[in-house]
């Protein structure tokens, strides 16, 4: 367990240094900006993500009953998740313009404000839906089999989650 | 005792795993577009793969990566039909 503690104090150390990933993009493609690419994939898996989650909602309703919240951001997810996915959109083409502009010369660097607060309006939802999925993975195990929950939590969370998912 | 035989975990549309690389990609996008908050976003997405067991995925996938002319072109393509979906415009610049 000190171990434990000990190697997720050095992983956190680690990533708050960040991990950065960097995208490119090979040349002669449908993308000259990297960051667009990026920002188109990120709205799609966004959307995969609501999409998975309202179906998985809907297959386990009758469990999910006990916990209203889930249900509650099931229901915002139904009005609104083709709002978020346009707005994302709008903001990302606006970034865009800016950009494509710039680069030609006209008008200063594009402002991130609108595409950051579309993208991370998108990055709390999915959040939320792996925060609940992982609850609720939890209470059916619990409720299942109390002793293979202490086994699993005290063991592996990656075989745990792996297992469950 | 019938809740339990409802609740179906096998119905999941989507890995854990592909859930953790989704937060990620969220993350990459607002990193590549605002490198101010690289560091945060990396933290955030970082903390999540860790609090499940699934940190040394999330560190693998900071290498760096180029995405070629067939996937640009696959990306460009579900782009454009999800714009459809939502009745978002055609992209104006990629």
């Amino acid at each position: 367990m000190k171990y434990k503690i000990l190697l997720a104090c050095l992983c956190l150390q680690f990533l708050f240094t960040g991990c950065k990933t960097q995208v490119s993009v090979e040349p002669g493609g449908a993308y000259t900006e990297a960051s667009l690419a990026t920002a188109d994939q990120a709205i799609l898996d966004a959307s995969k993500t609501l999409d998975g989650f309202l179906q998985w909602e809907l297959a386990n309703s009758a469990f999910l009953a006990r916990y209203p919240e889930v249900g509650k951001l099931a229901v915002s997810v139904t009005l609104n998740r083709d709002k978020w996915i346009k707005d994302a959109y709008a903001a990302r083409d606006a970034y865009a313009s800016a950009l494509k502009s710039y680069r030609l010369g006209k008008g200063q660097y594009p402002t991130t404000a609108k595409i950051d607060a579309a993208l991370s309006l998108l990055i709390n939802i999915t959040q939320q839906i792996v925060a609940y999925k992982q609850l609720m993975n939890n209470q059916y195990n619990v409720i299942l089999s109390p002793n293979a929950y202490i086994f699993t939590a005290l063991s592996s969370n990656t075989l745990f989650f792996k297992g469950q998912l | 005792m019938s809740d339990q035989t409802t609740f179906q975990p096998s119905s999941v549309i989507f890995s854990f795993d592909d859930a953790v690389s989704i937060v990620s990609a969220l993350g990459m996008a607002v990193a590549a577009i605002n490198p101010a908050v690289a560091g945060g976003v990396a933290a955030i997405t970082g903390i999540a793969s860790l609090l499940n067991g699934t940190v040394i995925p999330a560190i693998k996938r900071s290498h760096d990566v180029q995405l070629s002319v067939l996937e640009q072109a696959q990306l460009a393509t579900a782009s454009a039909m999800e714009r459809i979906r939502v009745g978002a415009p055609a992209s104006v610049s990629n």
